[in-house]
């Protein structure tokens, strides 16, 4: 038994690679794919409800388009819909949580209570909340899941820059006449890439796990397009006939994806030293 | 003195956040540009009856007037009316929240169990190989999305191997008399065997799939927190000075870890929230959660958002209680 | 044979980078009753050799050869129950940064209470009180009420006369104190080295004390031994050592840290 210090295996370049290399290949195929499958709003690809088979790897679904080329197609909206709301939350939460910590007082005080309060709610229920209210566009989905994370991003780059107000190359810059918004800039900002990335995996993964969810319980991304979410949910109403093809596919995307994202974060935390 | 500070600090921060849901709840539904008329209405075509509803809604009055008239209404009891049930949302939500809270409790209990078991072994057993095993289930758990888990374990369980029950609610079978509302406690209680056996078999399922969601980012925190206090100089010193490792794990690592981990809770209460919903629905639980996709589903909206200002005001009640327990608990807090 | 003897010890430690040679021939001796300091930069092996004594190196590390003895009895090839039987009985140890080396969620004479428990078959009551006077005997004024308090509530000082009375509670034979006054103001450095001293004495045992502070060493050791890069290159008389060492590292040790301590007019070497 071992009551000692930490026993962590060492940091292998495996344990990036390899769900790296997993992403890079769902990207692929998600980006590429489309040209080479069936179109996935084709309700004539084949027969309604047929279990896989070599014509249709992944079946049929009830409607009779072919599930393959719908979790391809899904997999390429989903991706993008999660980079760019995750894109917007790291650009402009990170400025600001960075602009807030290094001015101190009020305008820090201020924006951490706003940021507060919105991590106060269980994210998934504000993104609820908020797409209800707003309807289920694709740039309103994007909109909410970026605004529920910048918060998060903001509190992110301000314990990174709190440490360095004070710092001494920060002083001498000071001196030196540069503005604000140029030593944040040039300083400050490169410190937090590192964190930034990490963070970054992560909230793209919460955020398929989010436009699945919502797409899940109908106020996300509506049919006949495809989605992952909205494909597990038609799944269920066949569920207990047996037609596991349709929802276990999605599914499985949808796992496979968020997992490498995860690792990929993991790997990347351990990457810049213990948190 | 500073446990009164800190106490009364604490209730006004309660009490500023539970505004904020209001407020926000507010603005979402009502000031927002977009169709509040459509939220709290539902669909209508037809423009006079949009004006109607509108004036009847109060929604042409200014802002600061319809959210105290808002605030008002919520005092009241009065959380709207469902399109679907044509009931008010506070009796739909009366029938039906004990289903949501047996499972919810049913599935907190189970997810703490777990992750506290097995990430405690895990970080006392770092290199073997259930330490391993919990890593990978870990990692499964909080990426795996709970409403394809429940579809998956359906899909093994019942409709392949037949071990399980068909999924359409809370029990197959007359339900036991009521006293609390929770069928198997009930079951218990009135000493209705067959009840007990038949809503146990009912829980099993969507408990358990919950409780492996709700209970993965549990069980990774806890073994890293478990892991640093492992490393601690206290520990190390009680080790030099010969205390015996069970005594160790137990009297001296695991307080020091449950620390944190009761403020996790709070959190993965916030987790439970949302994996509640997807649940509920997949397995055709008769509570809250399967409520407002209902309602969703049928374009029903008053309900949903009912749903999430309650969901909200509970989440920041645990809070409150994990911290204020925190406070009570730890001795550096009270000087 | 009593005391503690050190022979040939040679530790290899899996590292990243490839196995290291962190001990490589380390051989020490303390005579029962002898203050003996083990000196030298980080990196040397010095805490790694306390490590040893105490049956605690890391998983990482491996024994190549050589021998600990404790009173006659290799520590190296002791079965877990019995060290955790001369741990806190015959060696103890206390470490630096006292207030983190006791258990912040239990009161401070409890734990010194556990320790007596769990070595010695003496009732509850008994031992609460024990702790107590031991407390008192370390110099730490309202004992009682001190014991009902918790680590956050001691002073550096007072905390590591707490984790002292703890160590000294069973009587050990050797006691280890690694780097004691690191992390302590300068006036309670001197204090708690001179009850060190004291307590050890009175108890007729011996101490390794190990330190990268030349003075703290000078002013309560009988001997020197002095470790560079994994062996023990000097070992001797305190005032032998220091006025008049053989070695060459031994001699740049304490020439640059005689400049250190002279300060103002001359560059700190070290």
């Amino acid at each position: 038994m071992s009551v000692t210090a930490a026993g962590r295996r060492p940091l292998t370049r495996w344990r990036v690679l390899v769900p790296a290399a997993g992403l890079a290949a769902i990207a692929l195929v998600a980006l590429v794919g489309p040209f080479f499958l069936v179109d996935p709003l084709d309700v004539g690809a084949g027969d309604p409800l047929s279990p896989p088979s070599a014509a249709h790897l992944f079946g049929v679904d009830q409607y009779g388009m072919d599930v393959l080329s719908r979790v391809v197609s899904a997999g390429r909206i989903d991706l993008l819909l999660a980079v760019s709301a995750s894109a917007i939350a790291l650009v402009v939460g990170i400025p600001l949580g960075a602009f807030a910590a290094y001015r101190g007082g009020a305008w820090d005080q201020g924006l951490l209570r706003v940021a507060e309060s919105f991590q106060a709610f269980p994210t998934m229920l504000l993104a609820m909340g908020v797409t209800l209210a707003l309807g289920p566009s694709v740039p309103n989905l994007v909109v909410v899941i970026a605004v529920v994370n910048i918060p998060l991003y903001m509190r992110l780059a301000r314990s990174a820059v709190i440490p360095l107000r004070e710092a001494d190359f920060v002083l001498a810059a000071r001196c030196a006449g540069r503005s604000t918004f140029q030593i944040v800039r040039q300083h400050i900002v490169p410190n937090i890439t590192q964190v930034a990335i990490a963070q970054f995996s992560v909230t793209c993964a919460w955020a398929i796990q989010v436009l699945a969810g919502l797409s899940f319980i109908g106020i996300g991304i509506r049919m006949p397009t495809a989605e992952w979410g909205s494909m597990i949910r038609q799944g269920t109403d066949h569920m207990v006939t047996g037609q596991w093809w349709l929802s276990v596919f999605p599914g499985l995307a949808i796992l496979l994806t968020v997992l490498a994202l995860n690792q990929i974060a993991a790997a990347a935390r351990r990457w810049s030293g213990p948190s | 003195m500073r446990t009164a500070s800190y106490l009364a600090r604490r209730l006004v921060y309660f009490v500023v956040s539970v505004l904020g849901v209001l407020v926000i709840t507010f603005v979402v539904t009502r000031a927002l540009p977009g169709n509040p008329v459509y939220l709290l209405a539902g669909p209508l075509t037809d423009q006079a009856k949009v004006d109607a509803a509108i004036r009847e809604l109060g929604l042409d009055r200014p802002l600061p007037a319809q959210f105290v008239a808002y605030l008002g209404d919520l005092v009241h009891g009065d959380l709207g009316t469902s399109l679907r049930t044509s009931q008010s949302v506070v009796s739909d939500l009366g029938s039906r929240w004990p289903a949501t809270a047996e499972l919810a409790l049913f599935a907190i209990v189970v997810a703490v169990g777990w992750a506290l078991l097995v990430g405690t072994l895990a970080a006392v057993f770092p290199r073997s190989v259930f330490a391993r095993a919990a890593d990978f289930v870990g990692s499964l758990g909080v990426s795996v999305p709970e409403f394809w888990l429940a579809t998956v374990v359906i899909l093994v369980f019942f409709t392949s191997l037949d071990i399980a029950p068909p999924p359409i609610g809370r029990i197959s079978g007359t339900p036991p008399g009521t006293i609390t509302g929770f069928y198997t406690v009930d079951a218990l209680l009135t000493a209705d065997w067959t009840a007990l056996r038949a809503s146990l078999a009912q829980l099993l399922l969507p408990g358990l799939t919950l409780a492996l969601t709700t209970g993965a980012p549990m069980m990774r925190t806890a073994r890293e927190f478990m892991t640093g206090v492992l490393g601690s100089p206290y520990i190390r010193a009680g080790r030099a000075l010969g205390i015996p490792p069970a005594r160790l794990v137990v009297r001296h690592a695991l307080p020091n870890a449950l620390l944190p981990v009761t403020t996790m809770i709070a959190t993965m209460f916030g987790y439970l929230l949302g994996g509640t919903v997807m649940v509920e629905f997949v397995f055709a639980w008769p509570g809250v959660g399967k409520y407002a996709v209902d309602s969703i589903t049928a374009s029903d909206y008053a309900p949903v958002m009912a749903v999430v200002v309650l969901s909200a005001m509970v989440y920041l009640l645990v809070y409150l209680v994990t911290d204020v327990f925190h406070l009570f608990v730890d001795p550096r807090s009270r000087t | 044979m009593s005391g503690l003897a050190i022979e040939g010890l040679k530790v290899t430690i899996r590292t990243a980078g490839g196995p290291v040679h962190a001990l490589r021939g380390v051989d020490l001796a303390i005579p029962p009753g002898t203050f003996l300091g083990l000196v030298g930069e980080s990196g040397s092996g010095k805490s790694l050799t306390a490590s040893a004594v105490l049956g605690m190196l890391p998983d990482a590390a491996a024994v190549d050869a050589g021998r600990v003895l404790l009173d006659g009895a290799d520590v190296l090839r002791a079965s877990r129950k019995e060290l955790r039987r001369i741990r806190g009985s015959q060696v103890a140890a206390i470490f630096q940064n006292p207030v983190a080396t006791l258990n912040p969620l239990i009161r401070v004479g409890d734990q010194i209470a556990e320790l007596i428990r769990i070595h010695r078959d003496v009732p509850r009551r008994r031992a609460a009180a024990e702790a107590v006077d031991l407390l008192a005997a370390m110099g730490i004024a309202e004992p009682e009420r001190r014991a009902r308090q918790y680590p956050h509530q001691y002073s550096g000082g007072m905390a590591q006369r707490a984790a002292l009375a703890r160590a000294l509670a069973c009587s050990p034979r050797l006691l280890i104190a690694d780097e004691p006054t690191t992390g302590l103001d300068a006036t309670v450095q001197a204090e708690v080295l001179a009850l060190i001293v004291e307590r050890v004495r009175a108890a007729g045992a011996s101490v390794l004390l190990i330190t990268h502070d030349l003075a703290a060493a000078a002013q309560i050791c009988d001997r020197i031994a002095v470790m560079h890069d994994g062996v023990v290159v000097e070992e001797g008389p305190t005032a032998q050592v220091l006025t008049a060492p053989r070695d060459p590292y031994t001699r740049s040790l304490i020439d640059s840290y005689v400049l250190a301590v002279d300060g103002e007019n001359r560059v700190e070497a070290l």
